[in-house]
């Protein structure tokens, strides 16, 4: 991903032979929502955001608000390119009044500070704001599946009750005996502690939890797990789900809009010209194929009529499919024309082999769509 | 294998260094809701492509990671100055026509000048 | 200023195994020791204080006189040290510099930095965690660096006191040069592990040793 090499999936040796990949993905996933899982999520890209303006950046930078977002607490936003379409997507912490921490997507990292500069240095030198790339510096670890809590609070002397420390809370303490900051926000959908400590002290921490988290069935998870389950939540990620086409209509994203903020925010204006407007756009939906077994190709034409002469008319295509063990099927995200109205509707798939698979149109999160176990 | 001079490290340094972002001097409308589409339209996607003298933003990317203009032609891939943000070029192809050629490149550059005024 | 949170990272010394962004490669590239015909030596200055500090050169220069006892380099692309040489400043764009010092120091001397700009426009970061310091010594250093880096490394052309960011094989490294003899490499921990494979092997021909 990006320029990092990170774990795919960890394979175990069962009875002398070694888990293939679909085997361990399965395992991984199940000790996620059954138990409690890890992920090295250190490449994630960190920028630490200080300054009078930093908050009035955001607003100019983010398509969500910002003015309101107390210290302490942790918020979802997503960037637009002036053209309006997606280019990033993160959860930015307010750790003081003038300073916040902008995580971005672990390929966008370098991208997105030059973008941050490139904003502040030719448009708005006025603002008060600098940005540093502290990526290097903090180390990540998602502790995340139900027993997450009570792993976590063998090893920290941070008050975890559920009330005080609440999803999209930030805290400060000791992890393993590090300073540490954990924040609850979640790409499982599962109840989540991400722990960042210095970058010295990764192993330490890493090694601490694992001493501690047999008991819980603590299972390292990889990149292939960790796209399995945030699809299962419809979780997108920028550069697979999208191709810089997508607006975040388009992503059924309009919570994540802040249409009346004062400032014309980046993106804004393109979203009212009359072609990411059109009712016909291509929009993200969940596929569930009509047999279970299959596992959509990621890329995959989508046709409404397969029994047209070819060439078909083309109405969208695959974005990210996996099997999911907790639905016991295939599932996929994908982007159809108008999708968004055509829940329930059949679309098809024709092969290159000349087979034809169906697929139902549904939502994109199949997983307690409600998003009640991150709140636990 | 050239080198850039960038005004804020004020030295010339190896062209690896650079990142080019597009053409310079394109200010984001101050009032975008006011914008027509078209107007709107023509900010985000159109450019100029001028054969000659050309003003470009680029990024010193890997070293003071500082936005500035270069001024450059395009025909001869020729640098003729580099200016902080803020700042405007001082060779422009306006100024180039009005000078009398002495090398062939150069001239080129005036005879372009001299068509599109 | 009260709007900015402050947290000292640095575990209690001694407490917890920490581990240098080279830990990984001396487990699994070696680490060979300077022998008799080595013309190049490698030292790691691990753990080690890293802040940034943005803002006017004015207001720094003055806090950092003022809690430190000296101020920024007075020129682009290069660097202020105290008498030690364990304290230094570098210059890395128009509103940033480097400042390291020994490992440790680095929380109590944000605070008083801050103390000291008081209102001023500024910002500090504390990125001790994400790079680590190489040392460079010997006759072979230069060569070393010269097939290493696109900047010229020629000692007339780089005097001590200089200090430059620039590309590195495929990434991007700090170049330094703190005295006659020493050059400083200051390389991101993602990227530690590939300048250090990098420099072992680049600097065989010089007979390169690794000084623990």
């Amino acid at each position: 991903m990006g320029q990092w090499k990170r774990p795919w999936y960890y394979p175990r040796s069962v009875s002398g032979k070694r888990e293939t990949l679909h085997e361990a993905v399965a395992r991984e996933c199940r000790a996620v929502r059954e138990a409690v899982g890890i992920l090295d999520a250190s490449t994630l890209g960190k920028i630490d955001i200080q300054g009078r303006d930093a908050r009035e950046f955001l607003a100019r930078i983010y398509t969500n608000k910002w003015e309101k977002l107390a210290v302490g607490k942790c918020r979802y936003g997503l960037m637009c390119k002036d053209d309006g379409m997606v280019m990033d997507d993160g959860v930015t912490s307010c750790l003081g009044d003038n300073h916040f921490l902008m995580t971005t997507t672990t390929g966008g990292a370098a991208a997105i500070l030059e973008w941050l500069e490139l904003w502040h240095q030719t448009e708005w030198p006025e603002l008060d704001v600098t940005f540093t790339s502290v990526t290097d510096h903090w180390a990540t670890m998602t502790v995340t599946g139900p027993e997450a809590r009570k792993l976590l609070a063998e090893v920290t002397d941070i008050d975890l009750d559920r009330d005080t420390f609440k999803f999209m809370d930030w805290r400060e303490g000791k992890v393993a005996g590090v300073p540490a900051r954990v924040f609850r926000i979640s790409f499982t959908g599962e109840l989540t502690y991400e722990i960042n400590v210095q970058a010295h002290y990764a192993m330490h921490v890493w090694k601490t939890l694992f001493e501690h988290g047999d008991k819980y069935g603590l299972t390292p998870y990889g990149t292939e797990t960790m796209h399995v389950l945030r699809a299962e939540k419809g979780f997108i990620i920028v550069g697979q789900d999208t191709d810089g086409s997508v607006t975040p209509e388009d992503l059924g994203m309009q919570w994540a809009i802040g249409y009346d903020k004062p400032y014309s925010w980046i993106g804004k204006r393109a979203l009212s010209r009359p072609d990411t407007r059109r009712e016909n756009r291509k929009q993200l939906v969940g596929l569930k194929p009509k047999d279970p077994t299959v596992v959509l190709e990621e890329g995959a034409q989508i046709v409404f009529d397969p029994d047209h002469a070819i060439p078909m008319p083309m109405v969208g295509h695959v974005t990210s499919s996996y099997y999911s063990p907790t639905l016991e099927s295939g599932f996929a995200l994908a982007v159809v024309k108008g999708g968004h109205r055509r829940m329930g509707e059949t679309v098809y798939l024709p092969m290159a082999d000349g087979s034809v698979h169906a697929a139902e149109i549904v939502s994109p999160i199949f997983v307690d769509p409600k998003g009640e176990r991150q709140h636990v | 294998m050239f080198y850039i001079h960038c005004p804020y490290c004020g030295e010339h340094r190896e062209e690896e260094e650079f990142h080019p972002k597009g053409q310079a001097h394109i200010a984001r409308p101050a009032d975008p809701e006011a914008c027509s589409d078209e107007a709107w339209g023509d900010y985000l996607f159109f450019r100029d492509n001028p054969r000659g003298i050309h003003h470009e933003l680029w990024v010193h990317a890997v070293g003071c990671r500082k936005f500035f203009n270069v001024t450059r032609n395009t025909v001869t891939y020729e640098i003729l100055e580099t200016y902080k943000m803020g700042e405007q070029p001082t060779i422009t192809a306006a100024s180039q026509a009005r000078q009398p050629a002495d090398a062939s490149s150069t001239a080129e550059v005036a005879n372009q000048a001299g068509v599109r005024a | 200023m009260s709007k900015v949170h402050l947290y000292d990272t640095r575990a209690a010394h001694g407490q917890v195994a920490a581990e240098s962004p080279l830990a990984f490669s001396y487990h699994r590239s070696g680490a060979p020791a300077p022998q008799r015909h080595s013309r190049v030596v490698l030292r790691e200055r691990a753990f080690l204080g890293h802040l940034i500090l943005r803002g006017g050169a004015i207001v720094l220069d003055e806090a950092l006189r003022e809690v430190l006892g000296f101020g920024l380099p007075a020129r682009p692309n290069s660097l202020s040290q105290d008498a030690s040489g364990e304290r230094s400043v570098q210059w890395l764009s128009p509103d940033e510099w480097l400042l390291i010092v020994p490992g440790g120091e680095e929380h109590d001397l944000e605070l008083g930095l801050r103390k000291a700009l008081g209102d001023a426009h500024y910002a500090i970061v504390n990125v001790s965690g994400g790079q680590t310091l190489l040392e460079l010594e010997g006759p072979a250093a230069v060569e070393l660096l010269m097939k290493s880096v696109v900047y010229d490394v020629n000692p007339l052309a780089f005097p001590v006191g200089k200090g430059v960011t620039t590309v590195f094989a495929k990434t991007t490294v700090i170049v330094r040069r703190p005295s006659e003899s020493c050059w400083e490499l200051v390389v991101r921990r993602s990227f530690a592990d590939y300048a250090y494979r990098w420099l072992l092997d680049a600097g065989e021909e010089y007979g390169i040793g690794v000084q623990a």
